[in-house]
């Protein structure tokens, strides 16, 4: 059976479908397959961060 | 073609969310480092260094959205778009290398570098994208970009403990303040576009390699040699 984008992120860890709200389980059903799997190798690579500080990036 | 896509922003936002953490492991590293104060204008160089080729970015989106503009309505919106946030843009990187003087790194030597191979690839594809494919793919990486400000909070704890200059933090202390806007226009302006599935999954593509190119940035910053060349008056910070 296909998967849908949003079981595809569950199932690699990204994400619990439980909690996303209806408007992002919608918007994220609407992934291409591309992006699904840039996000997952994204996932893979980067991991989660030890600590909640939101720490600055690179603005411009 | 595919037919509209009337949710990018909203698309944009979901996918932002779950990368989020993402991008702040990516960082986390870098403003964690016990030699972060050593570290710190190397940052701002590359920083700079983003900054402008950002600018070069969406010179070249402006560009192509005027050549597509007259047969298409999305690039129409996309040039009047560019064109406002160009003029609200092309002076930041000229804050940066004030700042940079401030740590006693002149204009000279910040100039003399080159874009580091990370900073290729953090903006080069989309040059790519804006080309080949859509203007709309710039977004992907200003939403990266501008989406995450630093908060002044968090940047004054990296003051203190680095023991640097208020002066050195100017710019990201501005983009604390004027992010929240830039990125508020931008997804407004996402949601507002009648982008098909295409445009829509090119803006997803380029901010997903965003955040994956920002880490490469930051692993970069962490493996440089070079911030042993820092100038002796950050140095005496330590």
């Amino acid at each position: 059976m296909v998967k849908s984008p949003v079981e595809r992120l569950e199932a690699a860890g990204l994400c619990k479908s439980d909690d996303l709200s209806d408007k992002d389980r919608q918007a994220l059903n609407s992934l291409s397959d591309q992006e699904v799997q840039q996000f997952i190798s994204l996932h893979e690579k980067l991991g989660k961060p030890d600590s909640d500080a939101a720490r600055p990036n690179l603005p411009i | 073609m595919s037919g509209p896509d009337a949710r990018c922003g909203q698309r944009l936002r979901a996918v932002l969310r779950l990368a989020g953490p993402a991008l702040a492991a990516a960082s986390e590293r870098f403003w964690d480092h016990p030699r972060l104060a050593e570290m710190f204008p190397s940052f701002l160089i590359r920083a700079y260094w983003v900054a402008r080729a950002s600018v070069g970015l969406m010179e070249a989106a402006l560009r192509r959205a005027r050549t597509l503009a007259p047969a298409d309505a999305v690039s129409t919106r996309l040039a009047q778009y560019y064109e406002r946030h160009l003029a609200e843009e092309r002076d930041h990187p000229g804050w940066l290398l004030a700042d940079l003087e401030t740590l006693g790194v002149d204009r000279s030597r910040t100039l003399s570098t080159v874009p580091t191979p990370a900073i290729a690839v953090l903006v080069g594809p989309h040059h790519v994208w804006v080309e080949s494919g859509h203007p709309v793919a710039a977004l992907g990486h200003l939403a990266v970009l501008e989406g995450h400000p630093p908060s002044a909070r968090e940047l004054e704890r990296v003051r203190e403990r680095t023991g640097l200059s208020h002066e050195a933090f100017r710019f990201l202390r501005a983009h604390a303040e004027i992010d929240p806007h830039h990125a508020a226009d931008l997804f407004g302006l996402l949601d507002e576009l009648p982008l098909d599935r295409v445009q829509s999954s090119l803006v997803g593509l380029s901010a997903l390699h965003t955040v994956g190119a920002v880490a490469g940035v930051f692993e970069e910053l962490i493996g440089d040699d070079s911030i042993a060349l820092v100038p002796a008056a950050v140095a005496e910070v330590q």
